[in-house]
C-alpha cells in the first residue's frame, strides 16, 4: 500500500502564495510589451544579475532536482560533474567568446547568427533541431515534476498537475514573453535557493552531518567505493568515466550547451550592455557552483537514510520524493515544494519562449519571406511569437505522458542533445574563429557531423560506458570539425562584407567593424 | 482581437498546428517503447490518432535504417576506436585531475593573459575593481578548483 503525504494549511499556503506571485508578476510585465523585440529579447533592457539568476533557474530544472539526486545516489558525487566541470569553464568561455559576438549582431537567436555567418540552410536546420529538443525538454520537464515528484509525494493524479503547471506558465510567458520569464525567474530562484538548502541542511543532520556520512557510506562495501571519487577510472562501468567527463562534457557538451543553447543564451541577447552580458554569464556560473550542494548532495545523503530505515529504492529517480515524503515536515514540507514548482516553471518559460523565438525568427519568417518577399513586421512577429506559445505549450501538456516510458530521463535528455551539441558547436566555433569557414563548410559540417553521431549511437559497445553520449559528442565535433575545415577550404571564401563584425579577427584588426560596434555600445 | 483573427492570422495558425502536430507525432510511442515496456500507457486518442499510426510506420522504419546503419558501419569505425579506448583504459589516472584542474586555471590564465583587459570589460559603465570581469573570473573559478582538489 503507498503512503501519500497529506499537506498542511501551511503548505498549501506557501505554495498557494508563490504561485499567484508568479502568475501577477508574470501577467505585470506585459504591460511593457509592445513589440516583437520587446517580446523575445525584452527590448535590450536586461541587467546582469537579472541574467545570472535567469540563466541559473532555467538551466536548473525540477529535472534536476530529481535527476542529479538520483545519479549521486547510484553514482556518487562524479554526478556533480555536470554543474561544476561541466558549467564554469564552458560559462567563461562562453562569456567571452561567443556572447559579445551574439550580441553585437544584434541577432534574436544563435540560429540566426548561424544564418548571417553562414547560410539560410543552416539557420534553419539548426532552428528545427532545437525546437525539437525543445518541445521534448518541456515534455520531459512537466512529466517529471507531475508523476516523479506529485504523484509519488501526494498521489495527486499526475495529468492534472501537468495542466496547472502549463496553464500558469504558459499564460505568463504568453503575456510577457522574455520580460515575464526573467522577472519570474529572480524571485524563482530565491525560493528554489531557500527549498534546495533547507533539503540539504535538514539531510545532513538527519545523516549525522558530512564526515559521518561519508564514513557510513565508504563503510557499506565496496560498491560505493567510488561514491566520492568526482572522476571515476575510465574502466568504470558507470555512464561517468573521467575521459568522457573532461573532454565530452568538459570540452564539448558544456561549451556547445552554454554557447549554443538558445535557452541558456537567450537572456544575454537581452543585456543592456555587452558588460552586462558577460557579467551575467559569469555570474551565473558563481552561482550554479552551489547546485550540486542543493542536488547532488541529498541524494549521498539518502543512501545512508534510507539504509538506516531498511529501504532499497530501484528507481533513482524516486530518491527526492521520497526523501521529501519521509522526511521534511510541514512548512519545509512546502517550502520545498514551491522550490521544486520554481525549477520547473522557470525552465518550462525558459524553453517556451526561445522556443518561440527561434520559431518566429528562423523558421516561420524565413517560410514567410520565401512567399512575400518581405519579412514580418514587429506587431505579425509578436503575434505568431505569442501564437507559437500557447501551441507549445498544449502540445507539450497534450504528449506529456508519453515521457513515462522512458527510464532515466537525466540520462535519456543527455543522450538526445549529444546528437546535434558536437556538430552545431563544431560550425559555431569555426564560424567565430577561423573566417576562411564558408557556408557550405557550415552546412555539410553539421549533416554530415549529426549522421556521424548516429552512426556512434548504432554500433554496439563502441565506448567504455553504459550511456556513451559524453563519447558521442566529442567524437563528433571532431568529426565536424575535419569536414568543415575540409569543404571550407574546397569552396570559394566568404566575403569580407558578409563577415565583418561575425569572425573575431574581423572585430580585432578590423577599423570599419570596431568603430561600428564601439558606436553601438555607446548608444 | 479582431486584429489576430485575420486571414494571415488563421495562416500562422495551420502552419504551427502543423509543425507541431508532426514534432509530437516523431517522439511518440515505439522510440520511448525501447527504452521501457513496463508501463501501460494510454495514448491520447481523439484526433491525433492518425498522426500516431503514421508515426509509428516512421518510426519502424526509422530504427529498421539505424540497425542496418550500425551493422554497415561497425567494421569501418570499430578498428578506429578500439585502440584509442584501450590506450585511455591504460591512462594514468591522476591526469584526470590534472585535465580537470588544467581547464579551470587554464580558463583563469587566458581571461587575465590571454585576452586585452579593453575586451574582457567592452561595455562597463564604472571603472572599478568590483566592475572588473578577470576579478569575477578568479572568484567563480576558485571554488571549483578547491572542490576538485578535496575530491
Amino acid at each position: 500500500m503507498v503512503e501519500y503525504v497529506t499537506l498542511h494549511w501551511i503548505d498549501l499556503t506557501i505554495i498557494g502564495v508563490y504561485m499567484v506571485g508568479c502568475f501577477a508578476l508574470g501577467t505585470y510585465t506585459s504591460k511593457y510589451i509592445e513589440n516583437a523585440g520587446d517580446f523575445f529579447i525584452s527590448g535590450k533592457s536586461l541587467p546582469f544579475w537579472a541574467i545570472a539568476f535567469s540563466i541559473v533557474v532555467s538551466d536548473i530544472g525540477a529535472l534536476d532536482f530529481v535527476g542529479v539526486a538520483g545519479n549521486a545516489y547510484k553514482y556518487g558525487v562524479s554526478a556533480a560533474n555536470f554543474d561544476w566541470l561541466g558549467s564554469m569553464p564552458a560559462m567563461v568561455f562562453a562569456a567571452f567568446i561567443f556572447v559579445p559576438y551574439f550580441w553585437r549582431s544584434g541577432v534574436f537567436t544563435i540560429p540566426e547568427f548561424l544564418g548571417r555567418r553562414y547560410n539560410s540552410a543552416v539557420q534553419v536546420i539548426n532552428a528545427l533541431i532545437w525546437t525539437s529538443v525543445m518541445l521534448l525538454s518541456l515534455m520531459i520537464m512537466l512529466w517529471t515534476t507531475a508523476d516523479d515528484l506529485v504523484y509519488t509525494i501526494l498521489g495527486y493524479k499526475p495529468i492534472y498537475t501537468v495542466w496547472v503547471m502549463a496553464g500558469v506558465t504558459g499564460f505568463y510567458t504568453f503575456a510577457g514573453g522574455l520580460s515575464a520569464v526573467v522577472m519570474t525567474d529572480v524571485v524563482q530562484l530565491i525560493v528554489m535557493y531557500v527549498g534546495g538548502l533547507g533539503l540539504l541542511a535538514l539531510s545532513l543532520w538527519e545523516v549525522g552531518g558530512w564526515s559521518a556520512m561519508r564514513a557510513k557510506i565508504e563503510a557499506m562495501g565496496p560498491e560505493f567505493a567510488n561514491h566520492f571519487t568526482i572522476l571515476l577510472p575510465n574502466s568504470t562501468e558507470n555512464p561517468f568515466p573521467w575521459t568522457g567527463i573532461v573532454f565530452g562534457l568538459g570540452i564539448v557538451l558544456a561549451i556547445a550547451y552554454m554557447s549554443g543553447n538558445q535557452a541558456i543564451v537567450h537572456r544575454t541577447l537581452g543585456a543592456r550592455s555587452e558588460w552586462d552580458a558577460k557579467a551575467g554569464m559569469l555570474m551565473a556560473g558563481f552561482l550554479k557552483s552551489f547546485i550540486p550542494l542543493m542536488v547532488a548532495l541529498p541524494g549521498l545523503c539518502a543512501i545512508v537514510y534510507l539504509h538506516e530505515r531498511n529501504l532499497i529504492l530501484h528507481e533513482q529517480d524516486k530518491v527526492i520524493p521520497t526523501m521529501i515524503r519521509m522526511m521534511l515536515p510541514p512548512g519545509l514540507r512546502g517550502l520545498m515544494f514551491a522550490a521544486l514548482f520554481a525549477a520547473l516553471m522557470s525552465s518550462i518559460s525558459g524553453t517556451l519562449s526561445s522556443a518561440s523565438t527561434i520559431f518566429v525568427t528562423d523558421i516561420f519568417n524565413k517560410l514567410w519571406t520565401l512567399g512575400k518577399k518581405k519579412s514580418l513586421d514587429e506587431k505579425q512577429a509578436l503575434y505568431v511569437g505569442r501564437g507559437f506559445t500557447l501551441f507549445l505549450i498544449i502540445s507539450s501538456a497534450l504528449f506529456a505522458e508519453q515521457i513515462s516510458r522512458v527510464g532515466g530521463i537525466y540520462n535519456f535528455i543527455q543522450t538526445i542533445l549529444s546528437l546535434f551539441q558536437g556538430p552545431s558547436l563544431a560550425i559555431l566555433l569555426l564560424g567565430i574563429m577561423w573566417k576562411r569557414a564558408t557556408g557550405w563548410g557550415g552546412l555539410v559540417g553539421l549533416i554530415t557531423g549529426v549522421f556521424f553521431c548516429f552512426v556512434l549511437w548504432c554500433v554496439p559497445n563502441l565506448f567504455p560506458a553504459e550511456d556513451p553520449f559524453l563519447f558521442v559528442s566529442m567524437w563528433s565535433f571532431v568529426f565536424s570539425v575535419i569536414v568543415t575545415v575540409i569543404v571550407s577550404l574546397l569552396t570559394p571564401p566568404e566575403s569580407e562584407e558578409k563577415i565583418r563584425g561575425l569572425v573575431w579577427g574581423s572585430v580585432v584588426q578590423d577599423i570599419k567593424a570596431q568603430s561600428a560596434l564601439s558606436e553601438r555600445v555607446k548608444s | 482581437m479582431n486584429k489576430i483573427i485575420s486571414p494571415h492570422f488563421i495562416k500562422l495558425f495551420l502552419l504551427l498546428l502543423l509543425f507541431v502536430s508532426m514534432s509530437c507525432a516523431m517522439f511518440s510511442s515505439k522510440v520511448f517503447a525501447q527504452t521501457k515496456e513496463d508501463k501501460d500507457v494510454v495514448i491520447p486518442k481523439a484526433d491525433v490518432s492518425f498522426i500516431f499510426h503514421l508515426s509509428d510506420r516512421v518510426v519502424d522504419g526509422w530504427l529498421v535504417f539505424l540497425d542496418g546503419l550500425g551493422k554497415t558501419f561497425d567494421p569501418i569505425i570499430r578498428p578506429v576506436f578500439k585502440p584509442i579506448t584501450s590506450f585511455l583504459e591504460r591512462t594514468y589516472q591522476p591526469w584526470a585531475k590534472i585535465c580537470a584542474l588544467g581547464l579551470f586555471i587554464g580558463a583563469m590564465i587566458w581571461v587575465w593573459v590571454g585576452m586585452p583587459k579593453e575586451y574582457v570589460n567592452l561595455g562597463r559603465k564604472k571603472k572599478t575593481v568590483w566592475t572588473d570581469l578577470r576579478f569575477w573570473t578568479i572568484i567563480s573559478m576558485l571554488p571549483h578548483v578547491i572542490v576538485y582538489l578535496y575530491f
